[in-house]
């Protein structure tokens, strides 16, 4: 038996597929049905959130405060209830559905939310940046704009999504499910954006219903507005509008608002 | 957001870097091949020129760990999801066990033929796809080198 030389051929156990057209493929497929997936449940979720019923949202605002309410400042939080109070009646029939109550929290958090259940948490920090009782109107009306839409709802549910996406992705075991959520994430909060900018219309509707002075709104912002550091293009990842956005569309609101009282 | 440009980093490094050692690595391959060609290696059980007297006959091994990029990886990964060939793992494969039996050769350069050769593969550090998995191959190579009388 002769032996013949012959080199190996490199076409034979090498695909000649190119890897990046290969890479935009896969990424491309996967991402298309993940995102079917997450707007079909999202929609679902927002579709559900209107018909829970009042005990069960209570049940679900349980579990959430007792883990988030945890330091409270009591004489704050008597102060902010008076306030919150005087919406009362100018609240819509559906939103009568729960009892609002004022949770200040101990701690430097700029920060406040609408919690299942009508509970509204207001971090210290937050306070020492507003300096009327028509700027905190506007807060706690901007927080009862979230559930009049039921926004504390919907968001539940979304991340309830998101969190089901990531599992499938960190099934696979892979870093790869940091990126995903956080590609998912920034489409969850352009969503968010527009829930805020609902909630800011809605709280200087009630800051005005309930007597207060519509330029507090505008003056909340535009104090956020000169605080803030951060640069535009970070906005494009933040959960809220930039606070010039939201001055220029609040401003534009009192506005037309006092353009209508005049004769 | 920071993570999702270190991600996108990684992988465009991960891509460039993985790409130049390849390509490295397969001329330096074809080389030796080429120098290497005329020595015969297969896997029969005897010497293929029965003609002539075995001097001397040795072991004859040859190893090599190669390494995933980062590129390579997320490719997998994406692959394992929805199945089909895994090209970004071919020229791993490929390039491990070319240069593993090159190595056996230059193991024993003045062998004239090498018998019963063996090829076998490990997994290092790993599975490349599991979470802080290194995802290296072993490619182990060896046979039997056999020297003849009368060189």
């Amino acid at each position: 038996m002769r032996y013949s030389p012959k080199l190996p051929d490199d076409s034979v156990n090498i695909s000649p597929k190119n890897v990046l057209s290969e890479i935009l493929k896969l990424l491309g497929g996967i991402s298309v049905v993940l995102l079917i997936v997450y707007f079909v449940l999202g929609a679902a979720a927002a579709l559900i959130a209107p018909r829970i019923s009042p005990g069960l949202e209570e049940r679900i605002g349980q579990s959430i405060t007792s883990k988030m309410c945890v330091n409270q400042n009591a004489a704050e939080s008597r102060r902010l209830q008076e306030l919150l109070d005087r919406f009362t009646p100018f609240l819509a029939p559906i939103d009568s559905r729960l009892t609002y109550t004022v949770w200040v929290e101990k701690s430097d958090l700029i920060n406040a939310a609408a919690l299942p259940g009508g509970t509204v948490i207001v971090y210290e920090g937050l306070l020492h940046h507003l300096e009327s009782e028509d700027e905190l109107l506007f807060v706690l009306g901007h927080e009862m704009g979230h559930f009049h839409h039921r926004d504390h709802l919907a968001r539940l549910g979304r991340s309830l999504v998101l969190y089901l996406i990531s599992t499938f992705f960190s099934f696979s075991g892979h870093d790869s499910a940091g990126f995903i959520m956080d590609t998912a994430g920034i489409l969850e909060l352009s969503y968010s954006r527009t829930q805020e900018r609902r909630a800011d219309l809605f709280g200087l509707k009630l800051l005005r219903l309930s007597g207060g002075d519509p330029e507090a709104a505008v003056k909340v912002m535009e104090r956020f507005g000169a605080d803030e550091r951060n640069g535009r293009f970070r906005y494009f990842f933040a959960t809220h509008p930039h606070p010039e956005d939201r001055t220029a569309y609040i401003r534009r609101a009192v506005n037309e608002i006092t353009a209508e009282s005049l004769p | 957001m920071e993570r999702i440009i270190l991600f996108i980093i990684l992988i465009a490094l991960g891509y460039v870097a993985g790409r130049v050692a390849e390509k490295k690595h397969y001329s330096s391959i074809r080389e030796r091949e080429k120098n290497l060609i005329h020595v015969p290696a297969h896997n029969l059980k005897n010497p293929s020129e029965t003609d002539r007297q075995v001097l001397k006959s040795e072991l004859a091994v040859g190893q090599i760990v190669v390494s995933q990029d980062y590129f390579k990886r997320f490719l997998a990964i994406l692959r394992g999801i929805v199945g089909g060939t895994m090209i970004s793992y071919e020229s791993l494969v490929d390039r491990g066990r070319r240069d593993a039996v090159l190595r056996m050769k230059e193991s024993c350069s003045d062998a004239d033929e090498f018998i019963n050769l063996r090829i076998q593969t490990s997994v290092i550090g790993n599975n490349g796809t599991s979470k802080n998995g290194l995802g290296s191959i072993e490619v182990l190579a060896y046979s039997t080198a056999v020297y003849y009388e009368g060189r």
